[in-house]
C-alpha cells in the first residue's frame, strides 16, 4: 500500500497541462505538416575523410565565436537575411547559415545575387558530392595557419590546426557561392561589379572552431 | 537498434506522440514556450528523419531524447518565437482558458525538485511521462541498472521527504513496483 500510495502521489503530481481538444489536436498536425515540408529533406552524413582551415576566412575571430555560441551578429542576419540553410557538421553539431548583406555599383548584379539564394533550392545545392568535391579542391590546395604573431605556416588535414567542422563549413560556403557564380555567368554578370559582396553568417551552438 | 526511415514513418511517429511531446515540454518550460520548444523538437526531429528508430516506443524515446536536448539548449540561449507557432500557441491559449487550473501535487513537486537533478528527471519522466525506468535511462543516456539504482535512491528520499508532511504518515519503504 505504502508504494503504491508513493506511485500514486509521484503520478498525479504531475503539473496540468492543456487539454488536447479538436481544435489543439489539428493545429499539432498543421505544426507538423509546416515543419517537415520547409524545411530541406534529411540527408545522411557522409564523414570527409579529411579537414582544413580554410573556413577561419569566413567565421574568423568575433563572428567564429559568435557562431559557436548560437547568436546572430550582423544586423541582417537578425531578421533581414535573403536566405538561410541548414546542414550538420562532422561532428553532429547543427548549423543554421544565413545569407544577406549584398551590396555593390551594379543594382542588375545585386539584384542577381538576392534572386538566385531567394529561389534557392539548397537541398538540391548541398549535396554529400558536391560537398566532398569542395573539400577535396581544399585538400589539393594545402593550407595555410597564421599565428598570433602573423606568422603563416602549413595548416589544415595532416596538421595540429585540422578541424574537421571548419572544413566543412568551408565547403558548404563554398559550394552555395560557386553555384552563385555559375547563375550570374548564367546572366551574363560575372565579373561586371568589382565592388559586388555578400556576407553570410552560420550559427553552429557547440562548434568548436 | 533497426533503422529505416520513411517519411510517412516519420509523419505517424510525429503525429502519434506530438500531444505527449507538447506536455512534456510544458511541463518543463511552461505553456508560454511550449509551442516554439515544440517547432523546435519537429525540426531537429526532421533533420534526423532517417535515424528514426522503425520500432513505435522506440521512436518516442527517440523524440523524447531530442526534446531534452532541445531543452538543453533553449535553456543556453534566448528563447525565439516561430511564426510557424502563432496559431498553436492561440489555439492552446484557448484551450487553457476552459480548463481548471489545479495545484494538486504541489508538495510532491516541490519534494522531487529537491532530489538532484538526474534523479528528479527520471521520476518525472516515470511518473510524469510514463516511460519504464530503462527507457528513462535510455533518454537520460544511463544504463538501466544506473537508472534502477537512481529511481530506487529517489524513492527513498521522496519517500522520507513525503513521509515527513503532515496528515500522511502512510509511507514505507516497500520495494520497487515499476519496472
Amino acid at each position: 500500500m505504502a508504494s503504491d500510495h508513493l506511485d500514486e502521489l509521484l503520478d498525479r503530481s504531475a503539473p496540468q497541462t492543456t487539454p488536447i481538444t479538436p481544435g489543439v489536436a489539428d493545429e499539432l498536425k498543421r505544426l507538423r505538416a509546416a515543419t517537415t515540408s520547409t524545411m530541406r529533406p534529411p540527408r545522411r552524413w557522409a564523414r570527409p575523410v579529411v579537414a582544413g582551415f580554410a573556413a577561419l576566412l569566413l567565421v574568423g575571430g568575433a563572428a567564429a565565436a559568435a557562431a559557436a555560441a548560437g547568436m546572430w551578429t550582423l544586423p541582417w542576419a537578425q531578421d533581414d537575411a535573403i536566405a538561410s540553410f541548414h546542414y550538420t557538421l562532422p561532428s553532429g553539431i547543427e548549423c543554421e547559415q544565413r545569407i544577406g548583406g549584398v551590396s555593390g555599383t551594379v543594382p542588375a548584379a545585386i539584384a542577381a545575387v538576392e534572386d538566385f539564394y531567394r529561389d534557392a533550392d539548397f537541398a538540391a545545392l548541398l549535396t554529400d558530392d558536391a560537398i566532398q568535391a569542395a573539400i577535396d579542391k581544399q585538400r589539393q590546395g594545402g593550407g595555410i595557419h597564421v599565428n598570433d604573431d602573423g606568422s603563416r605556416v602549413p595548416g589544415g588535414y595532416g596538421t595540429e590546426f585540422y578541424n574537421a567542422d571548419r572544413e566543412y563549413l568551408s565547403a558548404v560556403w563554398d559550394v552555395v557561392v560557386t553555384a552563385m557564380d555559375t547563375d550570374l555567368a548564367r546572366h551574363g554578370l560575372a565579373g561586371v561589379d568589382n565592388k559586388l559582396t555578400l556576407q553570410s553568417e552560420p550559427n553552429c551552438p557547440g562548434a568548436a572552431w | 537498434m533497426s533503422r529505416n526511415y520513411a517519411p510517412t514513418d516519420f509523419t505517424r511517429a510525429l503525429d502519434r506522440n506530438a500531444a505527449d511531446l507538447l506536455a512534456y515540454l510544458e511541463r518543463r518550460v511552461g505553456a508560454e514556450d511550449a509551442a516554439d520548444a515544440l517547432a523546435e523538437v519537429m525540426v531537429a526531429a526532421w533533420r534526423h528523419a532517417d535515424a528514426l528508430p522503425v520500432d513505435a516506443e522506440q521512436s518516442r524515446m527517440w523524440l523524447f531524447g531530442i526534446a531534452r536536448n532541445v531543452l538543453a539548449n533553449m535553456a543556453r540561449s534566448e528563447r525565439r518565437r516561430w511564426r510557424l507557432t502563432e496559431r498553436l500557441r492561440a489555439t492552446l491559449s484557448n484551450a487553457r482558458a476552459g480548463a481548471v487550473p489545479a495545484d494538486e501535487g504541489l508538495d510532491v513537486r516541490d519534494a522531487i525538485a529537491r532530489l538532484s537533478p538526474e534523479q528528479a528527471e527520471l521520476v518525472r519522466l516515470i511518473h510524469w511521462e510514463g516511460f519504464t525506468i530503462a527507457a528513462a535511462g535510455e533518454i537520460l543516456g544511463v544504463p538501466a541498472s544506473t537508472a534502477r539504482t537512481r529511481y530506487e535512491r529517489a524513492r527513498a528520499e521522496l519517500r522520507e521527504a513525503l513521509a515527513a508532511r503532515p496528515n500522511d504518515h502512510t509511507l514505507t519503504t516497500n520495494p520497487i513496483t515499476r519496472h
